[in-house]
């Protein structure tokens, strides 16, 4: 059962406590675990490494046993709770807030571990089928440390300026067909002025499924598994990237092992 | 959300697998095809439209598990393949031909044989060399296109091959991460341990031209170039920066002084067996020749007499001017001839030249440099400007009264 983030919030002191927040949540209701999907109840008694076991990868809920990794406690130590002013508020944004603290406002960590337990799946998910991943991202800061992780994890990143057609446009670039990307990453899904990122509009024209880590200026409606996080802060990107990078080395770790069965 | 998922699979259509692949997907949707079948009858196929038939893994053709991508790279390379063949049987043809008109052996017919002949054959006076024929091999005009860059299944070889520009970001993704690490380096280093004071005297950064023939088939921009310069300056400016030279020595020439580039005479020995140089000088319309004899005691001869040919001081010290750069005006004798003579000064020019283009014979490397740096060795261009009608001279008027 995860801590409730309000629990967190009052453990650590130093980074305030809910006294101040002005909270703005809904009631939510209690995510049962059925909320995962079709959960195969039987599939899930059964012991995943067992030779003899015959289970649906897609079935399963936690295939790769990473849902795990992700806590309320360790977003919150990254400082993935911290949104923007109020002004700057996407509107679509609101029902992954938790409430306003001295006019910023602060992400639902709560709702942010499920969203993040459900793309670290899905990335899982494409990896174990040897599907192509593209790490996006137009911050500078963030930029070498993501192409690293790319390479790391035998996948891809594009942190660079995204010019037109890059997708859409390929074989007049190129002079020959090429395989696209099967999932996007986007570490954050705005350039470097503050509009979305090119990518995401490409993406979705290219129906290339895409994870996006929205902040709270951003838009989440073409992201097809947004994550509510703090997509700024150093510390919180670099949490992500590590949980991506487990995500995927999971993935293909799996595929190895079941390939030799 | 299991629901979702599988969604997405089945627009990825992710078949283009491998052997391995037809082996897991078969086991993953043994089970699903299985429970199809209890409900359909037993007989049918399942419809996944990305699974090959769970039960005969072996009907699947080695030609589908190779991408469409790849497919199509073959089938290109095919075409450019077959191109150049042809290309290359007509340069064949084109060579033996001009042989036999040439009268020469066919083996004997080189690259330099072939530009001989056809400036002979086809004499050309268009000033533009590209506009001239040219009989070549096909790779002079036809680019070297770039090897394979996907593998069976598609997925390209490099991790920043959806930038378009794999192998400059490539650079530029290896200077960012040296940059961090030198960062964190840093990190809580007092001034007084960094190095600090390096020179970096007669390099600099390879020319824009130039780093873009090290990608070839990528559109290296000028802004790039730049990009790039910002990031190797700042490694190469950072304090820990001598941990990156040899890699950023890489992108860097040296500049070779100018004085290296100065013809140089072998000294010769005279009768007496004196080392001495020859060389002429020319200043306005005087032409002077020199003898510089090397282990002399700073004799001078000018057309037979000795310094005191020139009357002024002035013309007396620019003759030596460059001996007393180098500190040799009493260990070489001058001898010169001045053939043309246009006056003090410019004898005095002209026998000056040619006393320094002979010094520079004897001297160490830096001291050539030296002289150079002083002018010494650089002709004076400047010759006497003409007389214009309606003027006295070249810029003086004719005397005016208004009446």
């Amino acid at each position: 059962m995860p801590k409730l983030f309000r629990q967190v919030f009052n453990e650590f002191r130093r980074f305030g406590d809910t006294k101040g927040i002005h909270i703005i949540r809904q009631k939510i209701p209690s995510r049962s675990i059925s909320t995962y999907g079709t959960l195969n109840q039987h599939a899930e008694n059964k012991d995943v490494n067992s030779e003899n076991s015959l289970i649906d990868p897609l079935e399963h809920h936690d295939y790769f046993d990473i849902r795990k990794t992700v806590t309320v406690k360790n977003l919150f130590l990254s400082t993935a709770h911290y949104g923007h002013v109020t002004g700057c508020r996407n509107p679509y944004m609101t029902p992954y807030l938790f409430g306003v603290r001295s006019g910023i406002d602060i992400i639902d960590l709560e709702q942010t571990v499920r969203h993040f337990q459900d793309a670290l799946n899905f990335t899982a998910h494409i990896a174990y089928r040897n599907g192509i991943i593209l790490f996006v991202s137009r911050n500078k800061m963030m930029m070498p440390h993501i192409e690293k992780t790319a390479k790391a994890c035998g996948e891809y990143a594009h942190c660079r300026y995204w010019s037109n057609g890059i997708f859409t446009d390929m074989v007049s670039r190129l002079g020959q067909n090429v395989r696209l990307p099967d999932l996007a990453i986007f570490l954050n899904t705005q350039n470097s002025v503050f509009q979305t990122h090119k990518g995401v509009l490409d993406c979705a024209k290219m129906l290339i499924p895409t994870i996006g880590v929205v902040d709270t200026n951003c838009d989440p409606r073409l992201i097809s598994y947004p994550i509510p996080a703090n997509d700024d802060s150093f510390r919180s990107n670099m949490l992500y990237l590590s949980l991506f990078e487990a995500a995927i080395k999971k993935g293909k770790a799996k595929r190895a092992e079941d390939a030799n069965m | 959300m299991s629901f979702a998922v599988q969604n997405y699979f089945r627009h990825l259509k992710l078949a283009n697998c491998s052997r391995n692949e037809v082996r897991i997907i078969s086991k993953f949707f043994l089970h699903c095809s299985a429970r199809q079948r209890q409900n359909e009858g037993g007989e049918k196929k399942p419809t996944v439209n990305f699974v090959g038939p769970p039960d005969t893994p072996k009907s699947i053709a080695k030609q589908d598990l190779i991408s469409r991508a790849m497919l199509t790279y073959l089938e290109r390379k095919q075409k450019v393949d077959e191109f150049k063949q042809i290309n290359a049987d007509e340069f064949d043809l084109g060579r033996r031909h001009l042989a036999n008109i040439m009268g020469i052996e066919e083996d004997e017919m080189t690259s330099e044989k072939i530009r001989e002949a056809l400036s002979y054959l086809m004499p050309s006076s268009l000033s533009n060399r590209k506009a001239r024929p040219l009989l070549e091999p096909p790779e002079y005009y036809f680019p070297q296109n770039v090897g394979n860059q996907f593998d069976v299944t598609g997925r390209p070889y490099h991790f920043l091959y959806y930038t378009y520009k794999a192998n400059y970001y490539g650079l530029m993704h290896d200077l960012a991460l040296k940059l961090e690490t030198l960062k964190r380096l840093n990190f809580g280093l007092s001034h007084t341990n960094q190095e600090q004071g390096r020179t970096k005297v007669g390099v600099e950064w390879i020319s824009f031209n130039k780093f873009v023939e090290l990608f070839p088939e990528e559109k290296v921009t000028e802004h790039d170039y730049r990009r790039f310069l910002v990031l190797v300056e700042r490694i190469d400016d950072h304090p820990l920066g001598q941990k990156y030279q040899d890699f950023l020595d890489q992108y860097r020439i040296t500049l070779k002084p100018k004085s290296e580039s100065f013809k140089l005479i072998q000294p010769l020995i005279d009768e007496d067996g004196r080392e001495y140089v020859k060389n002429s000088g020319k200043r306005k319309t005087s032409e002077a020749t020199v003898k510089l004899f090397n282990h002399g005691h700073g004799n001078i001869n000018i057309n037979g007499k000795d310094i005191t040919y020139f009357k002024d001081i002035m013309h007396r010290q620019a003759i030596l001017a460059p001996l007393q750069l180098c500190g040799v005006v009493d260990k070489f004798d001058i001898e010169a001839n001045v053939m043309v003579s246009a006056g003090p000064s410019a004898d005095a020019g002209a026998i000056r030249i040619a006393v320094a283009k002979s010094l520079a014979c004897f001297v160490p490397d830096d001291m050539k440099e030296h002289l150079r740096i002083a002018g010494y060795l650089t002709v004076d261009p400047r010759r006497r400007e003409r007389k214009k009608a309606g003027q006295e001279g070249a810029r003086m008027k004719f005397p005016w009264k208004k009446r």
